[in-house]
């Protein structure tokens, strides 16, 4: 009983957060029943987890902080340094990469023309050129968190105006995967389109990908 | 997290999203400040980056990521060196107002539980944590935190001991339920 007592108590703590495996969830149930101590810990342990759960929890966006995080991976050298660089892109994708920089200054024009949008900082158009392997695809694809709010038929709206269609998803983070339906080699398009996308109030996150052969595919 | 390991952008960027809440939620509940936990979970994050390909899969990525976020607290608090202040609790919003008395009494009682956790060590803080705020078994929390299982128990049984005994401290304002037997 002495020695149990002991195992017991020591194991109460995740036996309220339903943890313990079944043979010690079993050996504490049947020593509870009998223990005074034992209950009155699991009285107070039960207290603390109420008072946890309840207790004060921070705002913060997880989104806003991802792009501190790619700005941060950019910027520092650290970021590369310590891995494995990857492959040096092909001549095709160089000149992909070369006609996509010429399409993002015109989008980038177009911006400041249309709007100055405080929610699209300029390092979101580097995160763009940094998947840029991606549009070397022929079938260019986006990955694209909707609202909460936004209804079916809002969704399917946009994604007409867009000319994209949903391919894939939604993944465990509720990203869809949107195939943009376009010329192969009309990035300037597929960045407008991007753009859209990114603008529109049913959407939180856009970001351009593909299955190119150059990138492993995500998981 | 196989992608991530081979320099994949996106993948990190999924892992990032997946992980970014829980790892925030252990070190602002552990240092007590928000700016804090702002800088330190991309220090966090970045190590995810560099060192996903040194990931030996024993253990699940959570709790590896997780014992990453633990050991920057830590160090962090540490440099502090000065306890840390736990955020102003706010009123629970949740709870009717116009509830029976019980419930008064009960948020008052778990007020009282949050004020005597400030008073506890950083480590039987996180344990309290890692148990009740993440969910996580005694075996994760051995993983996060690098020790052996039985040391988490011991943790966790002083930690609820020292927890006692600051609860059973006079406090500037008596509640009807200070009769209760929480120092025995
Ligand atoms: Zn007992």
């Amino acid at each position: 009983m002495k020695k149990s007592h002991e195992r017991v108590a020591e194991l109460l703590p995740w036996m309220v957060n339903a943890t313990l495996d079944n043979s010690e969830d079993a050996e504490v149930r049947e020593h509870v029943s009998d223990c005074v101590t034992c209950r009155d810990h699991l009285e107070l342990l039960a207290e603390l987890y109420a008072a946890v759960q309840e207790g004060p929890s921070a705002e913060v966006d997880s989104f806003e902080a991802l792009d501190t995080m790619r700005l941060r991976l950019e910027h520092d050298g650290a970021a590369e340094s310590g891995r494995a660089r990857p492959r040096p892109p092909s001549r095709l994708v160089r000149w992909v990469l070369f006609a996509q920089a010429a399409a993002l200054v015109f989008a980038l024009g177009l911006i400041f023309f249309q709007r100055a949008n405080p929610q699209l900082p300029p390092t979101s158009f580097r995160t763009l050129a940094d998947t840029s392997p991606a549009t070397a695809a022929t079938d260019p694809q986006a990955r694209v968190l909707f609202s909460e709010g936004a209804t079916e038929r809002q969704i399917r709206e946009l994604l007409h105006q867009i000319g994209g269609r949903i391919v894939d998803g939604p993944s465990e983070m509720g990203l869809y995967t949107v195939e943009l339906e376009t010329d192969a080699g009309d990035s300037a398009t597929v960045v407008n389109r991007v753009e859209a996308l990114r603008h529109d109030t049913n959407v939180r996150f856009v970001e351009l990908v593909s299955r190119g052969s150059l990138s492993p595919s995500g998981g | 997290m196989a992608a991530t390991a081979a320099g994949d952008r996106r993948a990190f960027d999924e892992l990032y999203l997946r992980h970014h809440r829980s790892v925030f939620g252990l070190i602002y509940r552990m240092t007590g400040r928000h700016e804090v936990a702002e800088e330190l979970v991309n220090d966090v994050m970045l190590v995810v980056w560099q060192k996903a390909c040194t990931f030996a899969g024993r253990s699940r990525v959570s709790t590896w990521i997780m014992g990453v976020a633990y050991n920057k607290a830590l160090k962090a608090i540490r440099q502090l060196s000065r306890r840390p202040t736990l955020v102003e609790v706010e009123p629970q919003m949740a709870v009717d107002p116009e509830g029976p008395e019980t419930d008064l009494s009960r948020r008052e009682r778990r007020e009282r539980i949050r004020e005597a956790m400030t008073g506890l060590s950083a480590e039987h803080r996180a344990a309290i944590e890692l148990t009740y705020y993440h969910g996580y078994s005694y075996r994760e929390i051995a993983l996060i935190v690098g020790c052996p299982e039985n040391t988490v128990k011991t943790r966790m049984f002083n930690a609820r001991r020292r927890l006692r005994s600051l609860l059973s401290q006079p406090s500037e304002e008596p509640t009807e339920q200070r009769g209760k037997s929480w120092s025995r």
